[in-house]
Parts: structure tokens; C-alpha cells; sequence
């Protein structure tokens, strides 16, 4: 019973892929409609190099994009936080684009950029980087006040001020928000390969998609979730380093 | 020379003085306790001495401050070494040796992070933190409020016997136990802020400030009735 308790999410998730396999066996259902888990599997298998090729361009896109996402969205903060003037400037706009969705911008993006490595990586850093300005700068005003009167009395500048206390005590919130902004990038980076590209996971998709082989397209459904759930993970490792006080 | 001068110091609080024309100045080897309601404007004193709020009249400070919070304003980020030393990076000053722990109680604790710490134990941190802070004026804001009698009198004779003479001390509090064991002087905050020596007999002197007190609130209620 213990047994079943500790691993009842692996079992529901065995037991789950059983019922679709037995399901699609015993009702024939078209491989295009729903294919079956086993035949997913061989898919992957079969086109393991070919799908390792161009996750590698998906997965240097997404990389990329989220690394200057974070410098970029972390050092925006910090201005729009200390200069409120900017702050009542820029975030209103920072909060209209936030509700554009990237599929109505990565196609802009193609025709103004091209299908090279710069629109893609573009589309990430602006998606990626949203979440994390807006959730640093609210947790830097959360930041206790007496804390912050402490270190103005001992006349210290904003370089002393952000490196021993903002940055730190808003770090959680920053590594929430670097996570939101992981699951978007690979998820970008794919919508702009879809728009047009040479190689990547989206050029892949939009191939098997068009030429209606589902089990390629739950293929590469997989890799996403396998490479998203690493991606995390990594992030996960950073921020127990980091975060050593906790 | 003073460590603090103060001069004519008005405070302004929501359009109305909390008070005008105070006049005090402290040396080393002084504490002086800040007694008042709430409200009266104790927090407002310290915070206009680090500059933290506009004033009217003169505030002239010869050393650099420490300044205690009544929350300690520790950061849990950082380990005791991490917030001793911080004020000490700030001012630049050379890392101060781990024996220097010993007498605080918190030799075993260097590496570790503050959040881990007891309450006394935090509060010994604070207390280091501001006596290694490279000046010689503590302000000090309530800082044992939050802590039950037995431990505030222990955590009192703790701060007597390491704030020595080579210190300036603004101590404040709203209580009266406090005041008259920490204090060598008293300044009573009310609309016409009274300075006194603390050299009477303790119960006296408690009786004394509890007459000054209770004039005060009961000034302030007559006046509400013809407002």
C-alpha cells in the first residue's frame, strides 16, 4: 500500500499508457487520428537523429534567448525600480505588449527580420523578458523597510544597495519568474521556426504536421516536454545554489 | 566634541509639528533613552538623524551612525559573518577577526545564515553588527520590544555590559523598566519634550515618568474636548 502510495503519480501515468495503447489496439483507430504509444516510440527512435538535429537549433535559440532574457529583464528592472519617472513611462507599455501573443508578432517579426537566428532570438528575449521585469520590480517594492533604512544609514549607494539587498531578497521571486519564462522560450522559439526557418523543432513540426504524420508530430510533443522539464530542472539546480539561505 | 548635536529640530507629521525647537546634544559614554506615547514622534528623531525624513532646525553628527531597527533589519541572505561585516565592506574597513565572536556568544555560528538563529541569538548579531560598524553613535529603535520580560532583561544587561564609553547611545523605547535601567538621561517626548537626568532612585524615577506621561495624554484629551 506504502508502495502505491509513494509512486501513485508514475503508476497513474503507466496505467494511462496502457489504456491508449490497449484503446487505439482495440478500436483500430487510424494512426493519423491517434497513434499508439508504441508507434510514437518507434518514431522516435527512428528519427532520433534527425529530430536531435534540429531540437539542437531549437534548444540554442531557446537557451540564448532566455540568458539575455534574464540579464536584460533583471537590469530593466533595477532602472525602472530606481528611476520611477521610467517607471511610470515605460511599464504601462510593458504591460499592453505583455498581452500581445507571440504568434501575432513572430510573422512581423519574420518580415521585418528575416528567418535567420536574430528574429527568433528576438521573439524570446521580448517574451521571456516581461515576466521577470514585472515580477523583480513588484518584489524590489516588497522589499522590507527598515532593512533598507538600515543600509541608507550607512550612506551606501545603489550599487551596495541592489547587491546586498534587493537582489537578494527579491532572488525567489526572480527564479519563479525565470521558470515561467523557460516554459515560453522553447515554446517561442518553435512558433518562430514555424513562421520560417531551415532547421528547428517548429520546421520539423510544420513537415509533419502538413504531411499528416501524427506520430511524428507526438514525437516531437515529447522532446518539447522532455527538453522543458531538463531546461526546469537546470534552473532548479541554479536556484538551490543560489538560493543557500532558505 | 558632541557625537550628536541637535538644534532646534521641528518634525512635521501629516501638517501638524510633532514637535519644535528640541534641543539636545550626546557624548560618548551617554545614553540617552527617548520616552513617549505613540505617535509622539521617538521613531521620527532617529529617522531624521539618518536622514531618512525632512526636518526643520539642525542636526550636526561627528561619527558615522549605527542604526537598530525594532524588526534588527538583519538579512536573512546573509550569514552572521555576511551581516557583521556588512557595514564594515560599506565603510571599507579591514574584516574583523573570528575571535571577536566569542564575546557575543556566537563563535559557532559565524557561517551561519541568520534566518537559522534563535531570536537572542539574532539580537546578539544585531548588537555586534552595530558596535563593529566602524561608528561610534547607536540608534537604537525599540529594539527588544518583541521580547518577553525575562529575555528583555537579560538582553538589557547584555547591552549594558558591551555599549561602553566608547559609544554615543539614542535608546528608544516606550518602556518605562527600560528606560530608567538603560538611560543616563531621559527625554520625555510630549508637546513641550522635557530633558532629565536619570540619577534618582529607580522607583522614583519610574513614578516620575509616569506622572509626565500621564500629564501628557491627559493634555491631549482635554484639548480634544474643546476641538
Amino acid at each position: 500500500m506504502n508502495f502505491v502510495n509513494k509512486y501513485i503519480s508514475q503508476l497513474s501515468f503507466v496505467v494511462l499508457i496502457i489504456i491508449w495503447q490497449l484503446g487505439v489496439t482495440a478500436f483500430a483507430v487510424p494512426e493519423y487520428i491517434l497513434p499508439s504509444p508504441t508507434s510514437i516510440v518507434y518514431t522516435l527512435i527512428t528519427n532520433i537523429k534527425l529530430i536531435a538535429i534540429h531540437t539542437s537549433y531549437t534548444l540554442f535559440e531557446a537557451v540564448l534567448g532566455i540568458l539575455i532574457a534574464i540579464v536584460l529583464g533583471v537590469l530593466s528592472a533595477i532602472v525602472l525600480y530606481r528611476y520611477q519617472t521610467l517607471n511610470r513611462i515605460f511599464m504601462p507599455y510593458i504591460n499592453i505588449l505583455q498581452t500581445i501573443p507571440a504568434i501575432v508578432i513572430a510573422p512581423l517579426f519574420a518580415m521585418w527580420f528575416g528567418f535567420g537566428l536574430f528574429p527568433k532570438v528576438l521573439l524570446i528575449v521580448i517574451f521571456c523578458s516581461f515576466p521577470i521585469v514585472v515580477s523583480t520590480v513588484s518584489s524590489f517594492s516588497q522589499v522590507d523597510s527598515e532593512s533598507i533604512l538600515y543600509l541608507k544609514s550607512l550612506n551606501c549607494n545603489d550599487f551596495h544597495l541592489f547587491k546586498h539587498l534587493y537582489l537578494p531578497a527579491a532572488s525567489k521571486s526572480i527564479f519563479a519568474s525565470i521558470k515561467i519564462s523557460t516554459t515560453y522560450s522553447l515554446v517561442n522559439a518553435i512558433f518562430a521556426e514555424y513562421m520560417g526557418a531551415k532547421y528547428g523543432l517548429g520546421v520539423y513540426l510544420n513537415k509533419a504536421s502538413s504531411s499528416f504524420s501524427t506520430p511524428d508530430v507526438f514525437a516531437i510533443i515529447i522532446v518539447i516536454i522532455v527538453v522543458t522539464l531538463s531546461l526546469l530542472k537546470i534552473v532548479d539546480k541554479i536556484e538551490t545554489k543560489v538560493i543557500r539561505w532558505d | 566634541m558632541n557625537l550628536l548635536k541637535i538644534e532646534n529640530l521641528a518634525i512635521i507629521y501629516q501638517y501638524a509639528y510633532l514637535f519644535d525647537e528640541l534641543n539636545f546634544s550626546l557624548n560618548k559614554g551617554e545614553r540617552l533613552v527617548i520616552i513617549g506615547e505613540s505617535g509622539s514622534g521617538k521613531s521620527s528623531i532617529l529617522n531624521a538623524i539618518i536622514g531618512a525624513i525632512e526636518y526643520e532646525g539642525s542636526i550636526e553628527i561627528n561619527t558615522d551612525v549605527s542604526y537598530m531597527p525594532q524588526s534588527l533589519a538583519l538579512l536573512d541572505h546573509k550569514t552572521v559573518r555576511g551581516n557583521v561585516e556588512l557595514p564594515r565592506i560599506i565603510r571599507k574597513l579591514e574584516q574583523i577577526a573570528d575571535d571577536e565572536y566569542n564575546q557575543f556568544g556566537l563563535e559557532q555560528y559565524i557561517d551561519t545564515y541568520v534566518s537559522k538563529l534563535s531570536g537572542g541569538q539574532r539580537q546578539r548579531v544585531a548588537l555586534m553588527r552595530a558596535l563593529y560598524s566602524g561608528g561610534s553613535l547607536l540608534l537604537f529603535d525599540e529594539p527588544l520590544s518583541k521580547l518577553d520580560q525575562i529575555n528583555k532583561e537579560r538582553m538589557m544587561d547584555y547591552f549594558l555590559n558591551h555599549i561602553t564609553d566608547d559609544y554615543g547611545l539614542v535608546y528608544i523605547t516606550h518602556d518605562l523598566n527600560e528606560a530608567v535601567k538603560i538611560g543616563t538621561k531621559i527625554l520625555v517626548l510630549s508637546e513641550y519634550p522635557q530633558m532629565i537626568d536619570n540619577n534618582l532612585e529607580t522607583d522614583v524615577m519610574k513614578t516620575l515618568l509616569k506622572e509626565m506621561l500621564k500629564t501628557n495624554i491627559e493634555g491631549e484629551q482635554d484639548e480634544s474636548m474643546y476641538s
